[in-house]
């Protein structure tokens, strides 16, 4: 059993790139890609499993030379947990107003930024290729672009 | 350029092969085989012109008797003027005309190779350069991307692109300089466009880095006033106009990486397309 005060980060079905200060997460699944702050970048490398909430605080204290409270860490891993990029799904800590209320109260004490995961949805490749989309062979969104055929082409619910 | 193998005035020769009532042809595009079968050598030849114009001339004719092709199309005549277009294993299939049936056919072409080319990551972007560095402008059909390329090299910025960013690895964007396809608040469905040098403009022939990504669209009356993205965060809004994301998403990554991670990018909406060019020109002649 995973305990969620011992969180495993997800590998499988992830492409990582990382760039300054920022890692990018593209999950193959679910076609989104994420991007992670340095520091939810550096919880998410934390969770091994083998290490605690508070021990992944500790570490992140030493890292950055300033406490880093364990709510703070909590606010990264809710994120990466909502985000699917935990092994398996904890129970969130802080939601709603109590998220908006840690945040502000770990906002003002810490002297790292907050974690911060962003999210998007990549469309389907054809529909990268064009903004046109069919509704059931109907191409209304295609004739409101004003730029597209009025049948659909390429496959279900896209045309060209 | 165009490779035509030994016989540039018959564009064919040796190429075509003739399976059954088919005449079939074979191209390579940006790595990409694609084979093209048709009922006769007049639309064969007609279908190789449309689609080597429509790849600016990069088609490489392959030999369509050994060939194994990656794509395949079949293209027929149906009677009363009319073909009909098959994408083979693919849901396509068409008919109309035969101008109709040209547009669909290097469209869905276009598609294709934007997904699968082999070296390169295409990005549905306008592209345009200024000061040595490029400028991507990312957005789908009808964001305005293409009247603000117009305007941009209206205004002396060296055209690459109003519908691709070509990445290579090494971080460089291609030209992918074809005519522009300006609508002029039509509606349009037509494969021809407005050639850069009528816009006073010039495309150009040479890779760039990336200077800068712009992310935007236009809304009356808006005023510019852009957020400044961290590279991350830049390059996930890049992904969501990342043609082959889905189809390899770890050579995309690499290749977005490579390209956008020393750019400014910065998103925002616009105005008008003309008072938007002068500000980003200013900008760059800033910042680059």
């Amino acid at each position: 059993m995973n305990n969620p005060q011992y969180p495993t980060a997800r590998k499988a079905g992830l492409v990582v790139q990382e760039v300054p200060d920022e890692v990018l997460v593209y999950d193959l699944d679910t076609n989104k890609a994420h991007c992670l702050n340095k520091t939810a970048a550096a919880v998410w490398r934390f969770c091994d499993g083998k290490t605690s909430v508070p021990e992944i605080a500790q570490f992140l204290s030493s890292e950055s030379g300033t406490n880093v409270d364990s709510d703070l860490v909590w606010l990264a891993i809710d994120q990466l947990n909502e985000s699917s990029l935990l092994e398996v799904q904890v129970e969130p800590k802080f939601q709603g107003q109590s998220r908006r209320d840690a945040i502000r109260k770990i906002g003002i004490a810490s002297m790292i930024a907050l974690p911060i995961v962003a999210s998007l949805v990549a469309p389907k490749s054809a529909m990268a290729s064009t903004s046109c989309r069919c509704d059931n062979g109907t191409n209304t969104d295609c004739l409101l672009q004003g730029s597209c055929p009025t049948t659909c082409n390429i496959g279900p619910n896209v045309c060209i | 350029m165009l490779e035509l193998g030994s016989n540039e005035s018959q564009p064919f020769g040796e190429f075509y092969f003739v399976e059954g009532d088919h005449i079939k042809f074979a191209i390579e595009v940006y790595g990409v085989s694609v084979s093209v079968a048709a009922d006769s050598l007049e639309l064969s030849e007609r279908l190789f012109e449309v689609a080597d114009r429509a790849m600016l001339g990069q088609c490489r004719l392959l030999d369509a008797g050994s060939a194994i092709a990656e794509h395949e199309f079949v293209i027929t005549e149906s009677g009363s003027g009319n073909y009909e277009l098959s994408s083979v294993g693919e849901y396509t299939t068409a008919s109309g005309d035969l101008r109709q049936t040209l547009e669909l056919f290097v469209r869905i072409l276009r598609i294709k190779i934007s997904q699968f080319a082999k070296g390169r990551v295409f990005v549905h972007s306008g592209v345009i350069s200024w000061g040595g560095k490029a400028i991507m402008i990312p957005g789908n059909s009808g964001s305005g991307k293409t009247t603000l390329v117009a305007e941009c090299v209206k205004r002396g910025a060296l055209y690459f692109s109003d519908e691709y960013a070509v990445l290579a690895p090494d971080g460089l964007v291609h030209p992918f300089a074809r005519a522009l396809s300006i609508t002029n608040g039509g509606r349009k469905w037509s494969e021809d466009g407005i050639p850069v040098e009528k816009l006073g403009g010039r495309a150009a022939t040479e890779p760039v880095e990336v200077g800068a990504v712009v992310l935007t669209s236009y809304e009356p009356g808006a005023e510019w006033q852009p957020e400044r993205l961290t590279p991350g965060n830049g390059i996930i809004e890049v992904i969501s106009h990342t043609i082959p994301m889905t189809i390899d998403a770890e050579f995309s990554l690499k290749v977005l990486k490579s390209a956008l991670s020393r750019a400014i990018i910065l998103r925002g909406v616009r105005g008008e397309a003309s008072d938007f060019a002068e500000l980003l020109f200013s900008f760059c002649n800033r910042e680059f």
